[in-house]
């Protein structure tokens, strides 16, 4: 026996000497530990060596024997794996031979028992990547692997991924494909009834089956799976993203839960899907509950802005419209308490900072520039409120204590004050139109495009009011208030009229250039997404039309290619095409400006982790010097085509040189500027992409601290603005403090910066801790003007809403994009980076962008009819569950309220009584909420 | 035969109206009956809700696509249009001839003053004097009537007067250099000149260069020339008007009640407050301070013996300093050493305790009689009873005369007199400021509060409280 043992062994050409020596140590020591095996292990083992032995029987019926003692044996072990069974231990040794005296027996039952058995041995002791143990399991009898454990499934489908990857390089026809899909589909459904359903998934997308989902889904385990699936989508490429979540929308179509639905397919951003689900899918959903389901599917269409056309039913149709947002945000409010107005002194609180005097002890005399501020705080703390103590007091005609632009943005903010509520928006800006002063007039334009922003009304009053003042002769101010209020009031709508209004603007060559900004930027926010070729090729050419050796000096000519990437929004797929067509089109700067832009619009939130890289690559460059241009200029470019990465050594020699090269030479100061352009977008793209996803942005917060410490003086001006897109209206401790230290930085402009993003980083939080820093700020930059301004907003922004308002372009759940605000918050962040003083200067008024983000951070329980209907509800910190086993909690460290309540960023809410279920799948906004039909009173009990 | 009148929903602002439209009035007669409804003129009207937008006057009924029970919109308001207010803002931006920039210099901190070689007690000196509204507008119309000056005298007040002015020119232009006040300062009172070992001027006394300032402002005031030009009556001299604690001091013999107690009146500028080992509040620390033990000679028992002597103020002026009896000469060491103990000085201070019963009759009767002639009564009783009478002006209730909130604080850090580190403390237009030379900042009334002693840190030395009833004179100089 022993002597046919080595025989074979030496007969193995296959065998490599390492793997034979290896072996050898193994039985040493296997040798070894005979002498301290208990008394009963000795006796297991021996019965093993016995069964080795006879399954090498030359006797069939001994043979046969033995494999079913053995099979039984390991069987009854391997059920369940904490530690290495003993039959597996004992067997390690025979494994060898067995395998041997394998390929020497004749075809049978007998083969395929033992082939059965060594698959399963293959499983511990096969090399790694022999994929033996499929190998073997192929040869066997064809019975479910299910018998063997799940510890041995887990390990086939391991190795079924893995053999199926190499057959496809191998280009095997999928007819080749049979023997191991055949193993799928027993593997599969015994995954999916052990609440193994990760696994489940992963195999079939392993071997791109992951469609078959859908039939295996059932009530049973449809949420697991698609819990697992819609999470994993952030981590796969696409297209496959897109597939994993039509794979889960269409289980969530097939089990009737039609809002579930809903969300992942708005994700998908797939219109057609989207009117298919609301159409037919209410009436087959599972609570069998056709008004709750409609209203629930009408709110949530709302709240992504997505208002289809073809519904008829006027409350459905008020509800997709926003029209009655309004009326749930002040009776929150009013909930809550917070109805009174604030002034913006109440926002200041200057009696608590160290002795903050007065500006201007002359009463006659104000400044404009606090004047203006208090406007912004003023119209971003009562946002939404329609009721304050500075513009709607008549004696003090606010208004007018503003100066030229300041009085715009003064008469804009009654649209923030009002915003939601058209009727009393168009009410009190009414009379603001028939103005003498320009300015004003220009303010009640942009006003009421303010007021009615992400609201449909069906007369459309706002295209009625402003599209005749989109051509005023008379002023650029007017036209400008016009163009943007259009801009503001049909973000999304993709509304042919504003494309009819706006085109001739953008097309014009001889037009003031920020009158063609403004409407270019007006488009984008309206056809955000389309890739409306028109507009591209309009956009495009309207970049060329103009002087782009003027590009450095005049920020506003940014929207231009910022605009194209609007287009783009959430296309991940197909921005390659125009990234090109813009690269060939548009020389220099601008070109690449404008392509990367249209790349960080494209994968906005999809937390691709290349995108990242490509970008921080840009990040890291140093500008190059007199002595290297043209091989800098090559290296750059190389690089941004993501070829080659920047050597470190490269790195270091650059950023010692760089101080004293920057102020050399003129020529080096334009070098230095171009590659800044570059790397403002590449910085904020790295923030823009990561945000949705949780390991994402904790990668994205580590890559901005090193861009800290080793970038570019001018990359660390954007870093700040980065930080604060990156965790909008989720003040996380570790932003909070590196902002902090940041807003006292020797850089002014890095300074202001992390000023204005610490109060985005709290937006409508009312975050005491924030608060108190840019108190104890206030009164550090009391002698700074414009320091002074940069918190007094910040202040605002902190306060918005009086903290019931939230800037987050993502769900609470970071479950998807709401493009609108995404568009809102990168503009206003961009704009801030590319120049400190344009939004310190005379455009200040596009601050009211952040608006388009805004929303109430509320969650409001309804019933079908919309009436409110109080529940209590447990918020608190949520946890990530997908993929764990059994129920888990899914948020911790909660507390009870009753609704309505607020949700912070990070938080989660569940219903705390079983009596009502809610529609939603996510409680979040309003929510409808229905009847549990099996619910028991406790008193009934 | 149809009907022309067309029954129509119309919805203006939060209201719905039940209208009815006749097809072949034109469009005016409809924008009419709005008006009625809603007072909103046709032109201001926008009316959407028809075929083709806007509803124009130039369209007719037929192409809006008028249909029975349709409901349309009303965009417009009857409110009057906001008009610009006739006098025109003025901005900061546009006034300072510096624009922006000048916003950025000045921000409201009061200026601080330059010090020119050991001259902290001298700014913290003239920075607390500079609260005194009332001395400052009399020195300034004091130089203005007599712009050459002539005694040394003159000459100092002349110099203070100018660096109050730019002390309180606003926006603050930098800090003060006082230099010329140094100087005059130091001809009128050449202690000031003393040089120290090292070759410069030596620190000094803070509690002395305020006694000489005000004592050189009573000289150079109390010429009758600003009493004539003055708007209003002062009595015999500004400073004493302002600072003058008129006290009634009886002395008791403790040994002989034979002896007759020795009264009389004297006019202090400033209240002392003794510090002895359990002094802790300010009120005790002066009640230690007007009561004390001395020796003198009783004529009955011809020797000198242990008197009681007891002080109790008749007249509370407007503006009160009191001044911690910190220094002490310690013979055996040669220094004037300082007492570090803790004494909590009030924000808001009550002298009422304090008064003399005379005083404190007559402020009843006063708040008997509200603003009655019986001053004029009190006139007999008091030799200074111009003062009081005066005094009514400012009466506005009669228990906050003896009410006293605190408005400068000066300073002393270190353990000599003669030497450390002397800074001011004062409250403008409610705030506090801490003048420490040139470096200006705020602070608050907590900072003040700890400014109690105990420590190493600043302490209270001299304390400027201003009568709760008295109001800031603005000047009456043209």
């Amino acid at each position: 026996m022993v002597q046919n043992q080595n025989n074979t062994n030496d007969s193995l050409p296959n065998s490599r000497p390492d793997k034979k020596t290896e072996n050898n140590v193994k039985k040493e020591s296997t040798n070894n530990e005979v002498g301290e095996l208990s008394e009963e292990d000795r006796q297991l083992k021996e019965e093993f060596d016995l069964l080795a032995e006879r399954v090498q029987d030359s006797d069939q019926a001994v043979q046969k024997l033995a494999l079913e003692t053995l099979k039984s044996e390991i069987r009854s072990s391997t059920s369940s794996m904490t530690s290495l069974p003993k039959p597996l231990k004992f067997m390690s040794q025979h494994y060898e031979p067995l395998k041997t005296f394998f390929q020497t027996m004749v075809d049978g039952d007998n083969k395929k028992a033992l082939a059965d058995i060594l698959s399963v041995l293959s499983m511990t002791m096969a090399p790694e990547d022999s994929l033996d143990c499929l190998h073997f399991k192929l040869l066997g009898t064809q019975e479910n692997p299910e018998s063997w454990g799940h510890e041995y499934v887990r390990h086939l489908a391991g190795e079924i991924s893995q053999e199926y990857e190499r057959r496809i390089l191998a280009e095997v026809q999928e007819s080749g494909m049979d023997d191991i899909m055949s193993m799928v589909k027993q593997i599969v459904p015994f995954l999916l009834s052990s609440n193994a359903e990760p696994e489940a998934c992963d195999l079939l997308y392993e071997v791109d089956q992951l469609k078959s989902l859908v039939d295996y889904a059932e009530e049973a385990n449809f949420e697991r799976i698609c819990l697992y699936l819609v999470s994993s989508a952030d981590y796969v490429p696409e297209p496959d993203v897109s597939d994993m979540l039509k794979v889960a929308c269409s289980i969530y179509r097939k089990l009737g839960r039609s809002t579930h639905a809903m969300r992942v397919a708005t994700r998908l951003g797939d219109m057609e899907l989207i009117r298919n689900i609301y159409q037919n899918d209410p009436e087959k959903d599972a609570l069998g509950n056709v008004v709750a389901v409609r209203t629930q599917l009408a709110l949530d269409l709302a709240s992504r802005n997505i208002f289809l056309e073809e519904e008829t039913d006027e409350d459905l149709k008020s509800w997709m419209g926003n029209t009655r947002l309004y009326e749930f945000y002040l009776s929150l409010a009013k909930d809550l308490d917070v109805m009174e107005p604030k002034t913006p002194e109440d926002i200041y609180k200057s009696h608590l900072v160290d002795g903050i005097g007065r500006l201007g002890l002359n009463s006659n005399l104000d400044s404009a520039r606090q004047n203006l501020a208090a406007t912004f705080v003023n119209a971003f703390a009562n946002l939404g409120f329609g009721k304050d103590k500075l513009l709607m007091d008549e004696e003090s005609r606010w208004v007018f204590r503003n100066k030229d632009h300041g009085m715009m943005s003064a008469t804009a903010s009654y649209g923030a004050l009002m915003l939601w509520d058209i009727d009393s928006g168009l009410a009190e800006l009414d009379k603001y139109m028939y103005a003498s002063e320009e300015y004003v007039q220009a303010g009640a334009l942009l006003g009421i495009g303010i007021v009615s922003s992400s609201i449909r009304n069906e007369v459309d009053p706002a295209l009625a009011l402003l599209s005749e003042h989109v051509e005023n002769p008379r002023s650029s101010s007017i036209r400008i208030g016009a163009i943007l209020g259009l801009g503001f009031a049909y973000a999304g709508t993709c509304r042919m009229e504003i494309q009819e209004l706006l085109i001739p603007i953008v097309a014009d060559a001889s037009a003031p250039l920020d009158t063609v900004c403004f409407a270019a930027l007006s488009l984008g926010l309206v056809f955000q997404g389309s890739a409306d070729e028109e507009l591209v090729s309009t956009l495009i050419q309207s970049l060329l039309d103009r002087d782009l050796a003027n590009w450095e000096n005049e920020s506003m000519i940014r929207l231009l290619p910022l605009s194209l990437a609007m287009l783009y929004t959430g296309r991940r797929n197909g921005t390659e095409a125009v990234i090109e067509a813009i690269q060939a089109q548009i020389p220099g700067v601008p070109g690449r400006v404008a392509a990367r832009l249209v790349s960080i619009f494209g994968s906005a939130g999809s937390g691709d982790v290349l995108k990242v890289q490509e970008f921080l690559n840009i990040c890291g460059l140093h500008s190059s010097h007199s002595e290297g241009t043209d091989d800098e200029a090559t290296t750059s470019e190389e690089i941004s085509s993501g070829n080659v990465p920047p050597s470190a050594g490269h790195e270091s020699r650059t950023s010692s040189s760089t101080e004293i090269q920057s102020e050399r030479l003129p020529k080096d100061k334009k070098d230095e500027k171009e590659l800044l352009d570059e790397q403002i977008a590449a910085c904020l793209g790295i923030a823009a992409i990561a945000m949705r996803e949780d390991i994402g942005t904790e990668m994205a917060f580590r890559i901005y601290g090193h861009l800290l410490q080793y970038g570019e003086p001018s990359v660390r001006k954007i870093v700040p603005l980065s930080l604060g897109l990156l965790s909008v209206s989720y003040p996380r401790l570790q932003v909070m403090d590196l902002l902090s230290k940041l807003s006292h930085d020797n850089d002014r402009e890095v300074a202001y910066a992390a000023i204005m993003a610490l109060g985005i980083i709290g937006a409508g939080t009312n975050h005491a801790r924030i608060a108190s820093l840019l108190r104890q700020l206030s009164a550090f930059y009391a002698k700074d003007a414009s320091g002074l301004f940069a918190v007094r907003i910040a202040q605002g922004i902190l306060h918005m809403g009086k903290g019931l308002i939230t800037l987050s372009p993502m769900d609470n759940e970071r479950f998807s994009m709401y493009p609108n605000a995404f568009c809102g918050l990168f503009t206003i962040i961009y704009l801030c980076c590319v120049s400190q003083h344009t939004l310190l200067n005379k455009h200040h008024y596009l601050l009211y962008l952040l608006l388009l983000a805004a929303r109430p951070r509320m969650l409001y329980t309804v019933d079908e009819e919309m009436k409110p209907l109080l529940v209590p509800v447990r918020v608190g910190q949520a946890v990530d569950i997908v993929g764990q086993a059994g129920r888990p909690k899914s948020i911790t460290g909660f507390q009870t309220h009753t609704t309505p309540v607020l949700i912070a960023g990070g938080e989660r809410a569940e219903l705390a009584t079983e009596e009502y279920i809610a529609v939603a799948p996510n409680l979040e906004g309003l929510v409808v909420l229905v009847k549990n039909p099996h619910y028991v009173k406790m008193e009934d009990i | 035969m149809m009907t022309h009148n067309v029954p129509i929903q119309v919805k203006w602002q939060k209201q719905k109206f039940s209208m009815s439209i006749d097809r072949n009035q034109p469009i005016q007669v409809f924008q009419d009956q709005l008006y009625r409804l809603t007072q909103v003129p046709p032109e201001r009207q926008t009316i959407l809700g028809f075929k083709g937008g806007k509803l124009t006057n130039d369209k007719d009924w037929d192409s809006c696509g008028l249909k029975e029970n349709m409901s349309i919109v009303l965009i417009g308001s009857a409110d009057e249009v906001p008009k610009a207010p006739t006098t025109s803002v003025q901005f900061i931006e546009d006034v300072s001839p510096n624009g922006e920039n000048m916003v950025q210099l000045w921000d409201g901190l009061p200026c601080g003053m330059v010090n020119v070689g050991n001259t902290c007690y001298m700014n913290a000196t003239v920075q607390c004097l500079s609260t005194v509204d009332c001395l400052r507008h009399s020195i300034r119309a004091y130089c203005k009537q007599h712009p050459i000056a002539r005694t040394e005298s003159e000459k100092l007040v002349s110099a203070l007067s100018q660096v109050f002015v730019s002390l309180h020119t606003t926006p603050c232009k930098g800090p003060v250099v006082p230099v010329e006040l140094l100087q005059q300062l130091r001809k009128v009172n050449p202690q000031f000149q003393e040089w120290n070992n090292r070759g410069g001027y030596c620190q000094q006394d803070a509690e002395e260069c305020w006694s000489t300032l005000l004592s050189q402002c009573h000289q150079v005031l109390a010429s009758p020339s600003l009493l004539s030009m003055s708007s209003f009556s002062l009595g015999d001299s500004v400073v004493d008007f302002l600072f003058g604690v008129e006290l009634e001091t009886i002395d008791t013999c403790l040994e002989s009640s034979d002896e007759e107690p020795r009264k009389r009146k004297e006019v202090v500028r400033s209240l002392k407050c003794h510090i002895s080992h359990n002094t802790s509040q300010l009120e005790q620390g002066l009640k230690e301070g007007l009561e004390t033990t001395i020796e003198l000679n009783a004529e009955t028992l011809g020797k000198s013996v242990g008197w009681s002597r007891k002080s109790r103020i008749s007249r509370m002026p407007p503006y009160l300093c009191i001044q911690f009896v910190r220094f002490f000469w310690k013979a055996s060491e040669q220094v004037k050493a300082k007492i570090l103990r803790n004494v909590e000085f009030p924000v808001l201070l009550n002298l009422y305790e304090l008064a003399t019963d005379d005083w404190k009759q007559m402020m009843e009767k006063h708040s008997d009689a509200q603003l009655s002639p019986s001053s004029n009564h009190n006139h007999e009783q008091h030799q200074d009873g111009d003062h009081h009478a005066m005094d009514d002006i400012f009466v506005e209730s009669m228990d906050r005369k003896a009410q006293y909130e605190l408005i400068a604080v000066l300073t002393h850090q270190g353990r000599a007199a003669d030497a450390g580190h002397y800074v001011a403390w004062v409250k403008r237009e409610k705030v506090w400021y801490k003048l420490d030379d040139d470096k200006v900042s705020y602070c608050t009334e907590e900072d003040v509060k700890r400014l109690s002693g105990g420590g190493d840190w600043h302490m209270a030395y001299l304390c400027l409280y201003r009568q709760q009833s008295w109001k800031v004179i603005q000047p009456t100089d043209g």
